[in-house]
């Protein structure tokens, strides 16, 4: 990692044009049915960081059909799609330095201290809870 | 909030103080946290004493932060009086936002936490890290570092009891296992741990932790914890207490990778401790006679005063020598029993020796748990940690194989009720 690695942020912000408020949803595709509850209780994390703007970001790769991205479409809410060498990049400078708040990834086994595969595998935790406690931080699951 | 931090907060608050920010108006905190805690202290050191703290968590409200009664945030839209209210925390533009769309102007809001840290703040940070991370490799000869971050004596002898398995486990040789106070350090001393490192600023494991974010491939680093705040990518931390997942599981699952019903191992009592002994014949203590009561926590709330002098007297009526463990200047002895004071690598064999042990929940209760000892462990009813009570996610009984230990949910409001149940279960007696 070196200063210059921050220029990631700094392109991704003028390119897709980001502002403070912006809410970010990076859907890594990593675990479907994760990335579906993602969209889902997105709502409710909008409203806990009292955001009326998010993105939704998808890799080409993304399970997600189009008609779904059009259900889930909702006003304020922006779908973009980018690559997934884009995405694992911005990923790699996160893990280095959390450069915004309202960003969440829906990685679940990278890098190593990203325990989320884990607590799938190994308790009776599910898809929906990660989103709403661990990705989204709502204490509860909200009914 | 370690050393430079907390320096950089006094002074703020100091600067708020002086120029009468805090004059005539009610003080609140927003966000039931060991941060929050910590400026509560600080406010008290200024004669403050805060009036409320904030909290979005249902299961939060009403219960004491730091002795600071937990309420909703709309609590805001009734209150008449002007009140200050002070944000230390990472979510801290979302709470600015919720206390302003709250119309009301009797409501000043002042953000402690440092609001924006720049990548360049971050990279230097790493820069000092590595610098540390090779004054320590190359004085110890090997790179393969663990890492506690934390102040939790109690933290470090759960990972003690599962020490000796994951070194079997993981067949390691070498290491370098690192602490950032000397409580740690004495705790590390009852288990056999090589190649143990006090850092002397706690800031420093800090840098360390940022060398390590920034170069995960190549530093061979270790968190001993199930969930640090600083590694983000690490996001667990509201699964702690959640569908049965305590302190011992959240450790032995995630921080050692053993299965879910895996139990440490207690840590061997060298019952023939000279200093203990000393100790004893110093201050006049009877051994198997003596209760030692523990009434100060930094992770979970303790209990009032008179509520110690009332237990203590009843004791002492009883015939039982009573003294309070005491682990620095600021902690002082409950007013009618002795003062003790020891280096926690003997607490141990202290407890062992006097025979009883009645605390509020803390980590000395880690150290003491493998004692056998009588011992009656005490938690606040209402106290919450993450996604359960406290007793669910910190009980003993759950966290070690314990003999003679007794654990109660006390109900702040009945104390009374409580006094009874604790006489009783400490030394089987009705009062």
């Amino acid at each position: 990692m070196d200063r210059n690695d921050y220029d990631v942020w700094k392109r991704f912000v003028a390119k897709y044009g980001i502002t403070e408020s912006s809410i970010m949803l990076m859907l890594t595709n990593d675990n479907s049915l994760l990335d579906r509850y993602a969209i889902e209780y997105l709502d409710a994390y909008m409203r806990r960081k009292f955001s009326k703007s998010a993105f939704i970001f998808y890799t080409e790769k993304s399970s997600l059909s189009l008609d779904e991205r059009h259900v889930f479409q909702s006003n304020g809410i922006k779908y973009v799609s980018i690559s997934k060498e884009e995405m694992q990049e911005l990923y790699n400078l996160y893990c280095s330095y959390e450069f915004n708040k309202n960003i969440v990834f829906t990685y679940i086994n990278y890098p190593e201290t990203n325990l989320l595969q884990r607590i799938l595998n190994e308790t009776e935790i599910n898809e929906k809870e990660i989103v709403c406690l661990a990705l989204y931080k709502l204490r509860e699951i909200p009914k | 909030m370690y050393d430079q931090e907390i320096k950089r907060v006094k002074c703020e608050l100091q600067k708020l103080d002086e120029e009468g920010i805090f004059e005539n108006r009610k003080i609140g905190l927003f966000g039931f946290s060991d941060n929050s805690k910590q400026i509560i202290h600080l406010l008290r050191e200024r004669g403050k004493n805060p009036s409320f703290v904030l909290d979005n968590d249902t299961k939060k409200q009403n219960s004491l932060c730091a002795g600071v009664e937990v309420l909703a945030v709309q609590m805001l839209e009734s209150l008449q009086e002007e009140c200050v209210i002070l944000i230390y925390s990472k979510f801290w533009q979302e709470m600015e936002k919720q206390i302003l769309s709250i119309s009301a102007n009797n409501i000043y809001v002042y953000v402690m936490y440092k609001r924006n840290i720049s990548f360049n703040e971050v990279y230097e940070e790493a820069e000092n890290g590595e610098k540390l991370y090779y004054q320590l490799t190359k004085e110890f000869g090997c790179n393969k570092l663990f890492l506690c971050p934390y102040t939790g004596t109690g933290d470090i002898y759960l990972i003690g009891t599962f020490w000796e398995a994951y070194v079997k486990k993981n067949n390691l040789k070498e290491y370098i296992f690192i602490v950032i106070t000397s409580a740690c350090e004495k705790v590390t001393r009852l288990f056999e741990i090589k190649n143990v490192v006090a850092l002397k600023r706690k800031d420093d494991s800090e840098r360390l932790i940022q060398y390590y974010m920034m170069n995960r491939e190549t530093v061979d680093l270790k968190l001993l914890n199930d969930s640090w705040a600083k590694d983000h990518a690490n996001v667990i931390e509201w699964f702690r207490g959640f569908k049965g997942l305590n302190f011992r599981i959240m450790f032995s699952k995630f921080v050692f990778d053993f299965p879910s019903d895996s139990w440490g191992k207690h840590a061997k009592t060298n019952l023939f401790c000279q200093e203990v002994k000393s100790i004893f014949q110093k201050q006049n203590l009877e051994e198997g006679k003596t209760v030692v009561i523990s009434p100060y926590s930094n992770t979970l709330s303790e209990l009032p005063d008179v509520f110690w002098i009332k237990i203590a007297k009843a004791l002492k009526h009883k015939g039982y020598i009573v003294c309070t463990n005491c682990g620095n200047e600021k902690e002082s002895e409950i007013k009618g029993t002795i003062r003790v004071s020891f280096p926690l690598h003997y607490a141990p064999q202290f407890v062992q020796k006097a025979g009883f042990f009645l605390g509020v929940r803390s980590g000395f209760c880690d150290i003491v748990s493998g004692t056998s000892a009588r011992k009656v462990i005490l938690y606040n009813r209402d106290e919450r940690f993450y996604n359960s009570s406290a007793y669910e996610y910190f009980s003993l009984n759950e966290t070690y194989i314990c003999e003679e230990t007794y654990e109660l949910e006390l109900d702040l409001k009945k104390l009374e009720e409580g006094f009874k149940d604790v006489l009783q279960l400490l030394v089987n007696e009705k009062i």
